[in-house]
Parts: structure tokens; sequence; C-alpha cells
């Protein structure tokens, strides 16, 4: 096991020198401000920006015709509409200014004129006959499916069947730090300073937008406030947008959201309806699933689909059903559109499977542990997709939720306090489970790869260059933990670089949890590199044989056989580089090729699952439907842990996250227009509200990760809010099938169960 | 714009500045002394990303007009660590892996400060209380708790 090492970037962090794109400022500066459209479907009739040039602080104002390049590509949001609107929100020009506050106040006075449309806002009617269509000629973007087995055989071999309709709501992002982006025209290139998730993604749109190759496009990441999926298509439009300012006027140009934009902009988790139907032997054994799902894409393409086909292919649960049959309908809406939001598709999913469990347990008058354990995958099953799993560790994970809850104990000792109650307070325990695809797995296929620069300097410094973003989840310190074992050396050695898209190759996305595994396999790589030249040197000074077993240790390095033999690092460094030779490695490391059958759904859809298992106590109020969290036990197997202290930091924050969606987090949308645009109306959970997070970090060593290590950003949100929510139904006696479980929606169940 | 002078003790310097009558405190510490660790949120006192010390209290800076600090004291982060070196209280948020992103984090040690300050021996409720002001995203607050908890049995 490792110790922890601290964070890299935190000196910077804790004394306000880190620099966010908002803090950047530069001589003769401009802003922009966006004039967004405030009808959910139609057609721009005029565009008058009369009112807002009058004011002498107004440069010019930007609209579709200004733009060099493509505003979007079909079905994507563009940066700005040519003439169909799709939801409240669209951008439609910008207004330049020489104050932030002289282009807010210009932009509303930007007057647009629409020739409306009907617009459709449910997803199940969109798709119907004869409704408006967002894009082309249907609403249906996509059906995505997973056939296994045979339904009839599973519905004949179950001796108890239940159906049940299950639902999940739009939440966001909302990272701390708001939107911002700052851009400078460099006379040939244009140089964009912004907090991107995927900096490649966004450099390739800006180039688009402006027209321009790819190597006329510098992205460098300025510090990332927090990311969670979101600051991917967000800000390549926001980085196009500043973009385009600053190639239009000459002048340096900043764009910064404030809270409402944000909101009324970001991109969302996508709503799902679900419905399932599960069948059972009395004894407990599974024997077949049929899932429905439809999924609210709102009124752009982004991701939806590949968010779908991870749905469909988690949506058995990490359980062997030997019959499984899911669909995943992907419909267009006239509203804020869905995208990546830390679990990409696994939260609706997970919440489905295993609030379905929890009924069924009831049904089979069976303990939801006991049910679960029955039907855990285990080492050489076949998943849902036909493929034969290793490295399973769910039962593991099960076991280790028993130990650490004091499974039995605790639910006695929860039924003796509920019996004992003559107010209006219950307690409940619910669990949930879970297997989760490492990366982008089929669905990604050709794009899981990742470029890391590992520079070793004369002076026996390291410099590390990374394709993947540090997004606040701690990418930079997982590299220097790898560099540093691998060499024997002391973190401090290491520094590194900010992400600057002109230095390091593309790697692709900052998604997936795939950044330690991917990244990190590169930087294995890189240090692989670096260690077979300082071999070289070694063995041509006649320090040690060629196809000698070198150990690197306290910034030494020895002769395995005869750990005597030793050389200073600093040294080795020094004769390399004066043998004519460097000491940079260039790892580049691309994920295991799958093969994939998309008209079946079958195949293999991810080279790794990872596992976990949640444990939640709650206190609910039933005269006021208030829930409390009494105790939140997560259990997750990380692989081996990098940085434990980082590992348990992720996994609380993956928890608060997702109490926030299980309680209180919603976005209310009416006729289109979201309700609740800053928070104090779009309620994220506070230390008040997270009880006791207790991470259970289980560490099984993966196959294929670097150093053993396996991905964790999303599982750790992905199910909390089944165990959230079983547990409150566990406390009313009846099941809640929907989120959020607020105020209103538990009162309402518990009002329920009371009349029944 | 209406101006007027401000002038008040920032990070025990004293301080004059021109600015709009209706600048808030936030708009006077970023935008016209360039002192960016205090953050920008919400702008209605939610997010408690801009909190500063006012007199030795906690305030979301951003809900404060600027003249209302005139003749007082005000601390920042950039007050925090003296010649680069952490303070104790940092030190603790490094211990304790209490920074993610970072974008809540001056604010964090703002109100944590004014906690300390005030109550040498919090107990844990006291601090959930005195952060409940402080939007994180990142860390769901728990290792936020253990550093300042760690700072307070120093």
């Amino acid at each position: 096991m490792f110790k922890e090492i601290p964070r890299v970037d935190i000196q910077a962090k804790l004394t306000g020198g880190a620099k966010y794109a908002d803090d950047m400022v530069f001589p003769r500066m401009v802003y922009g401000a966006m004039v967004r459209c405030s009808i959910a479907h139609g057609d721009i009739l005029s565009i008058d920006a009369e009112e807002a040039l009058k004011r002498e602080d107004v440069l010019r104002v930007i609209t579709y015709d200004d733009i060099p390049g493509i505003a979007g590509k079909a079905k994507e949001r563009p940066v700005l509409v040519k003439e169909r609107v799709r939801f409240i929100g669209d951008g439609i020009a910008i207004v330049v200014a020489t104050s932030q506050q002289a282009a807010r106040e210009a932009a509303a006075k930007v007057a647009v004129t629409y020739k409306e449309l009907p617009a459709v806002f449910n997803p199940a009617e969109a798709i119907e006959d004869k409704q408006p269509a967002i894009h082309g000629v249907s609403n249906l973007e996509k059906v995505i499916s997973m056939r296994h087995g045979d339904m009839e055989q599973g519905w004949n071999q179950a001796e108890v069947i239940i159906e049940e309709d299950v639902s999940t709501h739009r939440v966001q992002h909302a990272a701390i730090e708001p939107e911002s982006a700052v851009a400078l025209w460099q006379g040939d290139h244009i140089e964009v300073y912004c907090p991107p998730k995927s900096p490649f993604n966004v450099r390739r749109v800006i180039s688009e937008t402006l027209g321009l190759r790819i190597n006329k496009v510098r992205l460098i990441t300025s510090t990332v406030g927090g990311s969670f999926g979101g600051k991917d298509y967000d800000m390549s439009l926001l980085g196009s947008r500043v973009a385009l300012i600053a190639r239009l006027t000459g002048r340096p140009a900043k764009m910064t959201y404030n809270r409402e934009e944000a909101i009324t902009e970001g991109t969302k988790r996508h709503p799902y309806r679900m419905h399932y139907k599960i069948g059972a032997k009395k004894d407990g054994t599974l024997t077949g699933l049929q899932v429905d799902v439809l999924s609210d894409a709102g009124a752009y393409l982004s991701k939806s689909a590949m968010v779908g086909w991870r749905s469909c292919v988690e949506s058995s649960g990490p359980y062997l059903i030997p019959n499984v049959h899911t669909d995943v309908t992907v419909a267009y809406t006239n509203q804020i559109y869905s995208d990546s939001l830390r679990g990409f598709g696994s939260p609706q999913v997970d919440y489905g499977i295993e609030v379905v469990m929890d009924k069924l347990a009831v049904r089979l008058d069976m303990d939801p542990l006991a049910l679960r354990r029955k039907n855990a995958l285990k080492d050489g099953d076949e998943h849902a997709t036909g493929q034969i799993l290793s490295g399973v560790s769910i039962g593991h994970c099960l076991d280790a939720l028993e130990e650490s809850s004091d499974y039995l104990e605790t639910r006695k000792r929860i039924t003796q306090f509920n019996q004992e109650q003559n107010g209006p307070l219950r307690r409940g325990f619910g669990i949930a489970a879970l297997h989760r695809g490492e990366a982008l797995g089929a669905g990604g296929e050709g794009i899981d790869t990742a470029g890391v620069n590992v520079h070793i300097e004369k002076d026996g410094s390291v410099l590390i260059y990374c394709g993947l973003s540090e997004v606040g989840q701690g990418c930079q310190t997982m590299m220097v933990r790898i560099v540093s074992e691998m060499l024997g050396l002391k973190p401090e050695r290491c520094r590194v670089s900010r992400l600057d898209t002109d230095y390091v190759p593309d790697s692709g996305p900052t998604v997936a949890s795939r950044g330690t595994v991917i990244a990190g396999n590169a930087t294995v790589m890189a240090v692989e590199i670096i260690k077979e030249k300082i071999r070289n040197t070694l063995a041509q000074q006649k320090w040690f044989k060629k196809n000698a077993e070198l150990i690197y240790e306290d910034e030494k390095i020895r002769l395995k056989n005869n750990p005597e033999v030793e050389v200073s690092f600093e040294e080795a460094v020094k004769l390399t580089f004066s043998n004519c030779d460097n000491l940079y490695g260039n790892g580049w490391w691309a994920a295991p090729k799958l093969v994939w059958n998309w008209e079946k759904g079958q195949g293999d859809a991810y080279f790794n699952y990872v596992y976990g298992a949640c444990g939640c106590e709650v206190e609910v109020d039933l005269d006021t439907g208030k829930t409390k969290i009494i105790r939140f036990l997560a259990v997750h197997d990380v692989g081996t842990a990098l940085n434990i202290e980082e590992v348990y930091g992720q996994i609380c924050g993956g928890v608060a996250m997702g109490i926030g969606y299980s309680l209180m987090e919603e976005v209310k949308l009416r006729d289109g227009r979201i309700q609740n645009t800053n928070l104090d109306s779009y309620l994220l959970p506070t230390a008040m509200d997270i009880g006791s997070i207790e991470p259970v970090i289980l560490q099984e060593h993966s196959a294929i990760g670097p150093l053993g290590a396996k991905g964790l950003g999303e599982p750790v949100t992905s199910i909390v809010a089944p165990a959230i929510t079983n547990a409150i139904s566990d406390a009313l006696g009846t099941q809640i099938l929907e989120l959020p479980a607020d105020l209103e929606h538990v009162l309402a169940a518990s009002m329920r169960e009371e009349q029944e | 714009m209406k101006q007027c002078n401000l002038n008040f003790w920032l990070n025990g310097e004293q301080t004059k500045v021109s600015i709009p009558m209706t600048a808030t405190l936030l708009d006077v510490l970023r935008d016209y002394l360039g002192m960016t660790g205090t953050k920008r949120g919400c702008e209605i006192g939610e997010c408690g990303a801009c909190t500063v010390l006012l007199n030795g209290q906690a305030v979301n800076s951003c809900t404060v007009l600027a003249l209302q600090a005139q003749g007082q004291k005000v601390e920042t982060v950039e007050g925090l660590s003296e010649g680069g070196e952490l303070s104790s209280l940092q030190q603790s948020f490094v211990e304790e892996h209490a920074v993610q992103c970072g974008f809540c984090t001056p604010g964090m040690l703002m109100s944590s400060t004014a906690l300390l300050r005030d109550n040498k021996n919090p107990s844990e409720e006291d601090i959930r209380r005195a952060i409940s002001g402080n939007l994180c995203r990142c860390t769901g607050y728990m290792p936020i708790i253990k550093a300042i908890k760690k700072e307070s049995e120093r």
C-alpha cells in the first residue's frame, strides 16, 4: 500500500494564487455578453442591435453572419443560431463592450423578433406522429438495444414477476466556478485560456468556428474550478464565442457567465423514464429482465447516444441474469439539452435496477442483501452483453458492506427504534450495488487513448506533460505518484505542466473515470522509455551489464543481484545527457480493442468493470417528508489506491453529489424555461446535509490499470440515490420509485402508505 | 456612475481606491485591486466563494457594498500566509486533502478562520454550521471538516 502524498497543485489553491480564467486580465481587454433566445422553438425574423450600438462603450454586435467558419455541425448546438432556435437559451448574438457591465446592459437592449413554432416538452409525446420535429423529420434520435438469451424462457422459468415504472429527473453539474474564457488573437493564430474538461474537443470546435486549421488554435488551460462532466461542449461554445470576439476585434477578449447564464445554458443529466419487468424463482434466482428506457436528450444531440449506450450495457446491474432485453430510446425535446454528467448514463439505470431489486425482495420476502448476494456476478460469469467476466469483486464489496454496516444489528436496532417511536420520526436502512464499465468502452472505440510526456531535466528534476485535464480530481498528483514510485524519486522532484494543446498530443476527453487508467498507463510507458535510456547509458559506461536487473529506490539506481553497486539518479541523468542522449519519454497508451455487435448489443463492452456497494441509514420525518442522512457507507474497490487520502476525498465528494441528486437538486422547467437559475432555488447539499460519509476502500489489484489502480470518479456517485431511496422506503414501509425524494415526494408517499 | 473614494485596511495595509458608489466589496477586491483570490460564484450570497472577513466577521463580499467597508478592516485569503509560508490552518488543509478544484477553498479558509478565532474548541456541529454557507462540490465536506478539527486541536 502506498503512503499518501500531498496534492501537487495545492499551494496555489490555498493562497489565492491559482489563476482561474476569470482572474486573468490583459491590457485593452474587451468583454462579451450573450443575447439568448427567449422562446422554445421558432425562427428568427430580425435582430435589431441599433440601441446597443448607440452606446460609446459598445464596439460591435456579432451574429451568425460574422462567423468565418461553421457555427456548428448538424444536430449540435451552434455557437450562434442562424435562423432556427430550439430551446430557451440558444445563443443569438454577442455584444462586445469595454466592460463586462456595459456588455450586459447593451445585450439587454438587443431586440429579436421570431416566428414561433409549436414546441414539445414531453419526450413521450415528442416521438409520436405529427409532432413538430426538432431535427430532420422525427424527434426519435436512436434506439439502443441489448438482446441476451431468450425472454420467453426467462418468464417461463420465473415464479414471481413484477413490473414497475421508475423515473429520474434533470440535474446539473453546478461546479462552483461559472464558465469563463479569455482569448488573444496572435496575428496568425488564436490563443485561448479556459477551463476545459476536454481541451482537444474545445480546440477542434474553435478551429471549426474560426475556419482555422487545428494548429492555429492554441488552448492553454486555466485552473479548472470543477467539471463533473460539464465544461465540455459548453466550453467549446464559450471558447468559440470568445475566440470570435478576439479574432474580429483584434483585442484580448473575455467572457464570463454569471450563475444564471451558467444554469440557463449549462448541459444537464438526462431525465429517464424507465419500465422494468423482472422475473425470479422463489429462492431469489433471477431469470429474466426487460428494461425500456426513454431518455430526454433535450434540443441537441451532444453525447446522448453514447450515454444511452452505457445505460443499455449496464442495465442489468452487477447480477447474473441469463435473459435480458433492453431498449434505450433517445428523444429530442425543446428544452435545455442533456450531456455528460458524472456517471454518464449509469446513475439512472443503477437507480432503476436497485430500487426494483428492493421491491422484488419485498415480494419474495427476502432480505435485500441476501437477494443481491444470491445473484451477484462472479469470475467466469456471462454478463448480459455476452462478455465473460474476470476480476469481479462485487461479492467482496457486499461482504465489506455487511461487515462495515454491522448489517443485521443495524436492521435490528432500526426496527427497535421505530417500534419505540410515538412521534413522526422513522429510521430506515437501504443498500445498493454497482458494476460500472471502465473508461469509454466499445461505445468510444478508437478514441480511448492518451499521451503523457515525462521529461527528466539535466539537474534531475522531472517535468510531466499530460493530455488529460486536471479538473480537481487529482490527475496531476496521480502522475507524480507513478513517476516517483517507478523511478524511486521524491515526489517533490516532479512538477506537472499546465495543459497546453501546443505541447501535448490529443488525448481525448477527460471523462469516463478514465484519467487514472489511461493517462496513468501512458505515464508508465513514458517512464519505461526513460528507464531504457538510463539502462543504455549505464551499460555503455560499464556501470552495469546490459541485461542487468535494476532497482530504482531512494533516488538511487541499484543492481538487483548486488545492491551495493549503485549510482545516484542525478549522476545517471548527467551521464546520459553528456552522452548526446536525452531523457524524454513520450508515453502513448490505447485501451485494448473491443468487439461489439451494435445490432444485438452483444460483445465486449468494456475492458474491465469496477464494483461497489453502498449502505445508508436515514431518519424520515413522516409529518414533513424531511429526510436526514445519518450515515452513508460507500464501499468501492479502487484497485491499488495511488493516493489513499485523495481516494477518500473523491468518494466523499461523489457521495455528496449523489445526496443532492437524491434529496434536493432538480432543474425545474415550465414550458421549456428553467425556473430556478441560481443557488437560492437550485439547492446543493451543504455541510449540514451530508450526515456522516464513511468510505470503505477495497484494493483488489487491477490487471490492466497502472500499478494496479482502477477508475473511481463516477462509480461513487452512481449508486448513492438508490441506497438513499431504499432507506427511505424502508422507513416508510412503501417503495419510492422516482427521484428526487424531496419533501413533497416523501410526504406524499408517507400519506399514501397511511391511507392504505 | 458616481465615483467615490474608499479607504480601508486590507490585510493590514491601508488601501485607497476610487470606485463607483454601487460597487460591491467583491467587485472592488477583484476588479479594482486585482485581488482575485476571492471568487465570484453566484453573486447573491449563496455559494460563499467570495467570503472575506469584515472586522473579523465572515461575510459574503458579493452582498456587501464596498462603502460599508469604509475605514474598516478587511481580510482575504491573500492575507493568510505570510511571506509564502502557509499558515497552520492552510497546512491542515494540505494534510487532510481538503482541496480539490480549489474554487471554494478561499471562502472555506475565511469562514474557518473566523470560526477558530471565536471558538478555540469547536464541536463537529459547530464546524459544519460555520461552513454551511460555503458550497463545495468536490470534497463532500468531510476532508474540510477534518482539517478544521485538526487545526482546532493543534
